[in-house]
């Protein structure tokens, strides 16, 4: 690890750790929260300094919680950020010596190999302040990503429809609330994703309103797909590929829509979407496995001569998702790939 | 007054050097709490679990090696280990601190404590959260002001190992007191529990519980620290346990207890095969989030986690050699071609030669195996050698930096590499290996503290590293040698046995205290009904049981026969009871078969007790005759031998035409 953590990353390392701090949301909130401060507080000259105090930092978060990746993805959006500000405040002091708008397109072409190697060492004034509007912008964006999922919520769901989900994500949760409210006769089946069966909790949390809501152990998927008409689960984060690293069952959800051809719509804002390929070298590392005693009891017999897994998530593979549907609109797992080249540059995949 | 309540801070007390003795030669050097399990260090896994509860001021108590101790937590400070976030650490301590009641003399004394407080040892491996249990333990204490601590254990399968955790309690079901407690034996099975009769006169409700481990963590009320110092016999924490339970009203002071819920584990390190075992819970993730691979105790995570529970360090090399289950590789380490590790730890910058076999081994940092060694059950300490070809096995603990020669085979020793001032040297190795006496008469302090009755330690001495034997009874098991023996002192207990037991029981005291012959029919009658028990069977297990009585098995001037008359006179209408038709004097003959087997008196007077029985018409002849008849040729010679007088002239008595031939069947 190359530098120190700062106190607030230490900070938030722990929160998450003990479990302070949970749920996507909640902790690319605080990330943002930390990493404005660090462009805030710290001391820095030039936008190279910064980008190496924020790419450390990320890499730090990243190596300690390796399993929550909104916290890299969120200082990859900081690192696109400051290159897009610095290039911003450059071309306008430039653009009296040199007229950009004059130049022929063999110029336009060309001049990208040379924009590689922009030296950012260049102190340049007001990047800070236009930096920490911008920080501003994502954090408006943050809070409003759940809204506008919600908004879509009419688009895809029709009255008297029968609509499967998996556990509990928020998104869902919010949702499903919205079509609820909007829509008459629906049916929501949940399942209840043991051992945590966090499903219950949705359940609990739905029941309120006019709604026919089922909860189903994880076993009965398959027998009750037949007469689903939509599929709508959430996801922990979304891979470059498309494919999703979501609640373990997800998967069983996704092949059983398959072999009924039920659509499967999942719900992504987008700093979820991280640059990431599930590769094979570590491929168990990408999973988490929790707590043996999830699954069996410490006291019974068999505890001591089992070997007990209990993963936490599954890998969907993109061509078994039909929908994603983030805070900007609707994709096709196919174009993740686009979506990934907006959102980061591609120098700052690794971190 | 109610902001100050708010604002209250939950402390903690980490003791760190207890039970000194039981972790040599590790103990001699350094504290125990500095013990590293699975890589990280006793201490870090006590202060991170108390970091996760939400505790913010902890106060490390040591006496012996103060120093190391507080260097310890300077450098864990320094390097940002999670437990340093948000929780203030003080190491105290104080010389000439011999015993757990002195360290919490000397903490009341310096009165820190200020309120309720959280009390473990550092070498407590746990997962809870104790704020639930805390808050538990604040309302009791409203209720009750008495209360001077709430006990924390765990439910688990506690098999046929025993670890010297093991406790047994007798505990109210509606408000969690502690009424009863025991310590399980180290060796060997307990074949009776002393209750008191008090615990269940005075509560309704009464829990046993047997199947707990004892990981010594508890909330205490600052009460607690006064009992010990008005209580100066009070040495370790049994001691306050037992001598609260007994002066309950004297002290005005009770105790609770709290079980872990699932998902929270706890146990506690004090020999190497606790070592061995948490080990293991904490590579099969029992302890979940304090498993190698989420970083315990440090920002970066040191794991890749792999399939069968491997923890791989990216910073290691392992080259074409098997990592089967349950190994930890930390970073630096070097594996060789064609080892196999499995069930295993090894430290930071080890080298693991080529060719080798490790299971159950755990290697601290620095260790270097030569080719060829086979580890099994065996722990080595910080930068020691091992010799190509050795064989290290069976709970062999080999000390920091000693040096073992080559080919060396080495059984359940203790290896230093220099001879301290108080050890027994038994054999020398080389320069920097000697064999050391592990003292195993000088535990008996260990096993006293539980009843008074439980005989000193022996030759088995303090848990080693072992193989922990399967639980299944399954033949596909491979089952070690000292298994099988623990196999056969415990019989199958299944309802026959229970049955037979309780008829001999019952007939036992029906003959001592001369009781009404039908008030032991009805007995045996209900256990028959409780047990489910065919008629046959019942006939059967009547007369073995008959058979079986004291005064059978040992006769007074080993005249069996006399024994035999004494007891039918008393328990004859019992027998007779039973023992109508035909088919049941058969049984009767059939246990009397068994009796022979058993008994050697009855075995040399088999023919005249048949008589004895014939002369009472407890059976007849017809019955007689058919069961000889019924006895195979080979496998009761002796008997038919016995028995052939008997038939013949039961025969002739019988002035019926038959055949004297009775070899022809």
């Amino acid at each position: 690890m190359k530098g120190h953590p700062t106190k607030e990353v230490t900070q938030l390392i722990h929160e998450i750790k003990i479990g302070n701090v949970e749920g996507s949301y909640n902790i690319t909130a605080k990330t943002l929260q930390v990493f404005k401060k660090i462009i805030n507080g710290q001391r820095w000259t030039n936008a190279d300094e910064l980008m190496n105090l924020v790419r450390t930092q990320g890499h730090i978060l990243q190596s300690a919680i390796p399993q929550e990746t909104v916290t890299a993805n969120i200082a990859r959006r900081i690192l696109k950020l400051i290159r897009e500000e610095f290039d911003l405040l450059k071309a306008k002091v430039h653009q009296f010596t040199d007229d950009q708008a004059s130049m022929s397109l063999h110029k336009l072409v060309t001049q990208t190999s040379n924009d590689v190697s922009v030296d950012y060492t260049e102190p340049q004034q007001g990047l800070r302040e236009a930096l920490l509007d911008h920080l501003q912008e994502m954090e408006t964006e943050l809070e409003t990503s759940s809204e506008n999922i919600c908004a879509q919520a009419e688009e895809h769901i029709h009255s008297s429809e029968v609509i499967l989900t998996l556990g509990h994500s928020r998104s869902v949760e919010n949702f499903l609330k919205r079509a609820v409210k909007k829509r008459q006769f629906l049916t929501i089946i949940i399942a209840e994703c043991a051992p945590d069966c966090r499903g219950h909790n949705l359940a609990a949390s739905l029941a309120t309103g006019n709604v026919e809501i089922i909860v189903i152990p994880d076993s009965a998927i398959f027998a009750m797909m037949s007469r689903v008409n939509k599929v709508i689960i959430g996801t922990h984060s979304v891979l470059a590929n498309g494919g999703l690293r979501a609640a373990c069952g997800s998967y069983t959800v996704a092949l059983a829509a398959k072999h009924y051809s039920v659509p499967v719509i999942v719900l992504s804002p987008m700093y979820k979407l991280s640059p990431l390929h599930l590769c094979s070298i570590e491929q168990d590392a990408f999973n988490l496995v929790g707590c043996a005693e999830d699954v069996i009891e410490y006291d019974s017999l068999a505890s001591h001569s089992a070997k007990v897994y209990s993963p936490i998530f599954d890998y969907v593979p993109p061509e078994l998702v039909t929908l994603f549907i983030s805070n900007i609109g609707g994709h096709a797992p196919s174009y993740v790939y686009r979506l990934l080249t907006e959102l980061y540059n591609p120098e700052d995949y690794e971190m | 007054m109610n902001q100050f309540e708010k604002k209250e801070v939950i402390q903690a007390v980490l003791i760190a050097d207890n039970n000194v003795e039981q972790l040599r030669p590790f103990s001699d050097k350094n504290s125990t709490a500095l013990l590293p399990l699975v890589n990280v260090c006793l201490l870090d896994y006590a202060l991170d679990a108390l970091n996760r509860s939400g505790i913010e001021e902890v106060f490390v108590y040591s006496s012996l090696y103060l120093q190391s101790v507080r260097e310890h937590i300077k450098e864990g400070i320094a390097s940002l280990s999670s437990w340093s976030v948000n929780m203030t650490v003080h190491v105290i301590g104080g010389e000439g601190c011999r015993c757990f009641g002195d360290a919490m003399r000397d903490l009341d004394a310096k009165a820190l404590i200020r309120g309720n407080f959280i009390l473990l040892g550092a070498d407590a491996v746990t997962n809870a959260d104790l704020r639930p249990i805390f808050e538990q333990h604040k309302k009791t204490v409203k209720y009750d002001k008495g209360a001077a601590a709430t006990l924390i254990f765990k439910e688990a399968a506690t098999c046929n190992v025993r670890t010297g955790n093991e406790v047994m309690i007798a505990v109210d079901r509606q408000n969690n007191r502690l009424h009863h407690h025991q310590r399980l034996r180290l060796h060997g099975k307990e074949s009776h529990f002393e209750v008191p009769l008090e615990v269940f006169l005075h509560n309704s409700e009464v829990s046993l519980l047997h199947n707990l481990i004892d990981p010594q963590i508890a909330i205490g009320s600052p009460s607690m620290l006064s009992l010990f110092s008005d209580n100066f016999d009070f040495e370790t924490r049994d001691d306050f346990v037992r001598g609260i339970l007994i002066n309950e009203e004297i002290l005005d002071s009770r105790i609770y207890v709290s079980l872990l819920p699932r998902g929270q584990y706890a146990r506690k390190v004090n020999n190497w095969l606790t070592y061995c075992m948490v080990s293991q819970d904490v590579m099969n993730r029992w302890a979940y989030p304090l498993v190698p691979d989420m970083g315990i105790n440090c920002l970066a995570q040191q794991y890749v986690y792999l399939k069968n529970n491997i923890y791989k360090s990216r910073k290691s090399t392992v080259i074409k050699a098997a990592l089967r289950e349950n190994v930890a590789v930390q970073a630096g380490s070097h594996v060789e071609a064609g080892t196999s590790v499995s069930c295993s730890v090894i430290g930071k910058n080890c080298k693991i030669g080529k060719n080798c076999v490790l299971v159950n081994a755990f290697l601290m940092d620095g260790v270097h195996v030569a080719d060829g060694c086979k580890l099994d059950c065996c722990v080595i300490g910080v930068g020691a050698k091992v010799g190509a070809g050795s064989a290290l096995t069976e709970g062999t603990v080999v000390d920091a930096k000693s040096v073992i020669p080559s080919g060396k085979v080495l059984k359940n020793v203790i290896i230093k590499c220099a001879l301290g001032e108080d050890d027994d040297l038994v054999e020398k190795l080389g320069e920097q290996a000697f064999i050391i006496d592990d003292k195993q008469d000088t535990q008996s302090t260990y096993a006293s503290d539980s009843e008074d009755d439980v005989p000193p330690t022996t030759a088995t001495g303090i848990p080693k590293v072992a193989k922990l034997p399967p639980i299944c009874d399954e033949s596909d098991y491979t089952s070690s040698s000292d298994e099988d023996e623990s196999r056969a002192v415990t019989p199958l207990v299944d309802d026959t046995n229970i049955f037979l037991a309780e008829v001999m029981d019952s007939l036992a005291r029906g003959f001592q205290e001369k009781s009404n012959p039908d008030f032991l029919i009805l007995e045996i009658n209900s256990s028959r009904y409780a047990y489910n028990m065919s008629l046959k069977e019942v006939n059967f297990y009547v007369v073995k049981a008959i058979f079986s009585l004291e005064d059978i098995k040992e006769p007074a001037n080993q005249n069996v026969l006399v024994a035999i008359n004494n007891i039918l006179k008393q328990l004859g209408p019992v027998m007779s009871n039973y023992i109508k038709t035909e088919d049941a004097m058969l049984d009767c003959l059939r246990a009397l078969e068994d009796i022979c087997e058993e008994n050697e008196y009855v075995r040399a007077k088999i023919s005249k007790v048949v008589h004895y029985l014939y002369d009472k018409d407890f059976v007849s002849e017809d019955a007689i005759i058919s069961w000889y008849a019924q006895l195979d040729v080979d496998e009761h010679r002796t008997l038919r031998q016995s028995l052939k007088e008997l038939i013949e002239w039961l025969n002739q008595s019988s002035e019926e035409e038959d055949d004297d031939d009775d070899e022809s069947d």
